[in-house]
């Protein structure tokens, strides 16, 4: 059965009208879930993991002074006096140190004599960055700075030392600039890298949005500008670092410090200064300072990790979705889940690498969430599409009219009232598809059983179905092996009148074809196009009927003509032509022209007689047959011929007739047929010979001889021996008269018999004829 | 019926009249002779074809149906001879049959004449074969 392309066409609507709801509510979701950063949390683990991953060597300009467990187990309570923090300096910038950073907050006074001998070790190196620090409960409204001790800031490099903590409270960025009113402060780490390389050191990090306005430094709004998200060189501790005792102590070689930048600041864990980072984890936190240090190193590579942002994100969110759901309306749903689940994988791992290069951050979670989330529910839409679909089309089919009130027609029906839809549609698409078999199996009986020789092609010629008919009549083994040969193919086995192979082609202007197959049958070829319900063509049937009896009738009929035309016509020719002659000059007519002229009478009158025997013989009708003895029939035509036979002094032996050898059938006929025979016999036999005849039982057959020994019938002339007015003659023969009718006859009564006859002849030895009957029963 | 014009020009040629009918034969060279023909006759198929071997004549009469050979088959064979191929020939035939006429058309025939013959139209058609 062909699916009706305006049902496809329809359900491939209905597909793209739910693939276009899918596309709109998955596009929608992943707006929202990106504007209201719905998935943060997990982007920032994968983040902190991608920060995990990029470790590298710690840069060797940087040293760490930590004051450690050790330092406070020797040197006592925190805040060390400022007068050791000198001695540090002076160690330091004797050591050659390029810089050297506190990340100690120095806003009260203290000891008058400690300050100024720290002021004076700040003054006497010019390397000294000091950090200011924000007065926190003011953020955002009336913002100021807290500098260090006017002493110590005159000589020192001020910056500040904030650490952006994210929501999480993770510290993974710092501005490189902030302020009051204006970012006027560099962060501790670019301060440091600006004493030591210069101010004009280049600085990484998001610039402030234009956006927020031009600083006004009037404002006192805190601002910040150089948003650094540091990628962090590796774990606490990644960078060199020394106990701030031992340098105190002057444990530490001057090597250690020398063209390096130094950061000074608190690492014990009881001092509070330390943060969470992405490469910290566990329990462990990072130093403040030690964050500065890979800022300080994220800045001398220029390395730095920007985040997309705002309408970009937007826009790589959607876009990185919207071929996932072209690959799902186009895709096979095996496809289609491999491309969900390598999407969502391959979006993930991108972000991941790109965070280290090109150092750029595309939060995935969102459009790789949504590749995968995409893919059920588009399945469950287009499953729902597809059973409805199918449930129309199954109630459509359950109300067309069926030839076949069968089985699997009355399960569709019961299925269609069950309650739960997918068992009513499951059952409704089984019961479908047995009736499809039945109707292909009912189409295929059809066509099998046809009286015609019958080929249903496609419209590429190609045969789809065939019937035994025709596998027999293109000399196939059977209809299986007609499937998916070439119509003109198998036509090409028939000649058209013409004397050309038929062709499907010559059978498409709808007029039927004659042709003849190779055994001689005459068959009449049409085709009829099959149209679809929109008139297009979808193949065409062709079908063979077997004329040859309709031809033999014709040919019977146009030898009854020639006959009668001829044969009756020309003796009648001959006594006009006689008479004529007499007429005109009787000198020259025969002296036996009235012998001649009877004759010929005799002879149209014999014809007329034949004639009208052939004609009602090939009448008769089996169902009036009698039971007939071979025996009495062979007695009677002997007595018929006798004269004939005794004339020549011919003796017909009929010593082996056995009696009571009964055949249904017409005793007139058959001893006129046996007469014929005997008849033949004797006029193509030399004179003074024997005939033999004789009657036997053969099994259930019983057969009836006849043998002469006369003139014999040549081998090339057997063939043609009962075919209708043939007459030939015998070499060496005087003429014999005969309409040619009289085997004919013999040949009629005997098919009406349904008996057979066999001729076995030799020239000038003779011809033995052996009818054979099916022996009936005597009674 | 005036025939003295063209006596001098029938008396050159010489016509073979083939046919197995006795009455026929006769009757057929009593009109040729009368008309001033030379006419001479045979049998069958076989005669005639002696005959031919005597002396190729300006015309041949033929019949179709003839035991032993029939004059299609004598047609045939006459068409196939080099030397007899152009020879003009009248069949006479009672048969009606339309593919056997074609098949006598086709080996080439000057005419056909149906029996019985009538005299008129036989004279006509052998002269103008003759003619022609």
């Amino acid at each position: 059965m062909q699916a009706e392309p305006g049902a496809g066409v329809n359900f491939r609507r209905t597909v793209l009208y739910q693939w276009a709801g899918v596309a709109v509510f998955v596009l929608a979701a992943v707006a929202l879930a990106v504007r209201g950063d719905w998935m943060w949390r997990f982007d920032q683990t994968l983040y902190d993991t991608s920060l995990k991953l990029w470790q590298r060597a710690p840069s060797a300009e940087i040293v760490i002074v930590g004051v450690d467990e050790a330092s406070l187990a020797q040197l006592g309570r925190w805040p060390f006096s400022r007068a050791l923090h000198a001695q540090v300096v002076e160690r330091l910038t004797r050591a050659g140190a390029k810089a050297i950073g506190f990340d100690v907050i120095f806003a009260e006074p203290a000891a008058p004599a400690d300050d100024a001998r720290f002021a004076a070790a700040i003054a006497a190196s010019g390397r000294v960055v000091l950090p200011v620090h924000m007065d926190a409960t003011m953020m955002d409204a009336k913002a100021r700075e807290i500098r260090p001790v006017a002493a110590l800031a005159a000589h020192a490099r001020l910056a500040h030392a904030h650490i952006e903590l994210d929501a999480d409270g993770m510290a993974r960025s710092v501005y490189l600039r902030e302020g009051a009113g204006k970012p006027e402060f560099p962060h501790l780490s670019a301060a440091l890298v600006m004493t030591a390389f210069g101010d004009d050191a280049p600085l990484p990090g998001m610039r402030r949005p234009a956006s927020a306005g031009a600083p006004d430094p009037g404002a006192n709004v805190w601002v910040r500008d150089y948003w650094l998200h540091i990628p962090f060189a590796g774990p606490p501790g990644h960078f060199a670092s020394v106990s701030y005792v031992d340098v105190l102590q002057g444990r530490v070689a001057d090597a250690v410090f020398r063209d390096r930048i130094v950061l000074v600041g608190a690492v014990a864990p009881g001092l509070q200064d330390a943060y969470p980072t992405p490469v910290s984890g566990g329990a462990r936190s990072m130093p403040g300072v030690e964050i500065s240090a890979h800022a300080i190193d994220a800045i001398r590579l220029g390395a730095d990790i920007r985040p997309l942002g705002g309408a970009a994100r937007m826009a790589l969110s959607l876009l990185l979705v919207v071929p996932l759901l072209c690959g799902l309306l186009w895709l096979e749903p095996r496809r289609a889940f491999v491309l969900a689940v390598g999407s969502s994988a391959l979006v993930l791992l991108c972000a991941v690498l790109a965070a280290r290069w090109p150092g750029l951050w595309f939060p995935p979670s969102i459009p790789a969430l949504a590749a995968l989330l995409a893919y059920p529910f588009w399945s469950w839409r287009r499953l729902e599409a597809a059973q409805q679909f199918l449930e129309t089309e199954l109630q459509a089919m359950s109300g067309e009219p069926d030839i076949l009130d069968s089985p699997a027609r009355r399960g569709l029906r019961a299925s269609l009232t069950l309650s739960d839809p997918m068992e009513r549609r499951i059952g409704a698409l089984r019961d479908a598809s047995a009736r499809l078999r039945a109707a292909r199996r009912f189409i295929a009986d059809v066509v099998d059983r046809l009286p015609q020789a019958t080929l249903v092609a496609d419209a590429q010629g190609v045969v789809v179905l065939g019937n035994p008919r025709a596998a027999d009549l293109c000399g196939r083994a059977d209809s299986a092996a007609l499937r998916g040969a070439l119509l003109d193919t198998l036509l090409a086995g028939l000649a058209t009148t013409r004397g050309v192979a038929l062709a499907a082609a010559s059978l498409q202007g709808g007029t039927p074809v004659e042709a003849t197959s190779a055994d001689g049958r005459a068959w009449l070829a049409s085709a009829a196009p099959l149209p679809d319900e929109h008139g297009a063509t979808l193949g065409s049937i062709v079908s063979l009927a077997d004329i040859s009896e309709l031809r033999d009738v014709q040919r019977k009929r146009e030898e009854y003509m020639a006959f009668l035309s001829h044969d009756m016509r020309s003796p009648q020719v001959s006594i006009i032509a006689l008479l004529e002659l007499a007429k005109l000059a009787p000198e020259r007519a025969p002296g036996d022209l009235a012998e001649r002229i009877e004759a010929h009478a005799r002879k149209t009158l014999a014809l007329a007689d034949d004639f009208v025997h052939l004609a009602r013989a090939e009448e008769k009708d089996p169902s009036s047959f009698t039971p007939v003895d071979l025996a009495a029939v062979l007695r009677e035509a002997v007595e018929e011929q006798g004269t004939l036979a005794a004339k020549k002094f011919i003796t017909i032996e009929t010593g082996a007739a056995e009696e009571g050898q009964m055949v249904a059938g017409d005793r007139q006929l058959l001893v006129r047929t046996v007469s014929n025979l005997l008849s033949n016999a004797i006029k193509y036999s030399f004179g003074g010979k024997v005939i033999h005849c004789s009657v036997t039982r053969q099994g259930d057959d019983s057969e009836l001889v006849i043998r002469d020994e006369g003139y014999g019938i040549s081998a090339e002339d057997l063939p043609q021996l009962f075919d209708r007015f043939s007459r030939f003659d015998a070499p060496g023969a005087t003429r014999a008269a005969g309409s040619g009718l009289g085997l004919a006859f013999v040949k009629a009564v005997l098919d009406k018999h349904d008996a057979r006859i066999d001729v076995q002849s030799e020239l000038r030895v003779g011809t033995r004829f052996c009818l054979t009957f099916r022996r009936i029963a005597a009674g | 019926m005036s025939e003295a014009p063209a006596q001098s020009q029938r008396t050159r040629a010489d016509i073979l009249i083939i046919d197995d009918d006795f009455g026929m034969r006769e009757l057929l060279a009593l009109h040729l002779s009368h008309a001033g023909y030379r006419v001479r006759t045979a049998e069958d198929a076989i005669e005639g074809g002696k005959a031919l071997l005597a002396g190729v004549p300006d015309l041949v009469l033929l019949d179709m149906r003839m035991p032993h050979m029939g004059g299609d088959t004598l047609l045939e064979l006459l068409r196939a001879d080099e030397a007899l191929k152009h020879l003009k020939i009248i069949v006479l035939t009672s048969i009606r049959n339309d593919a056997f006429l074609q098949k006598i058309n086709d080996l080439g025939v000057s005419g056909l004449l149906a029996k019985p013959v009538d005299k008129d139209l036989l004279l006509k058609s052998i002269e103008k074969v003759l003619a022609g």
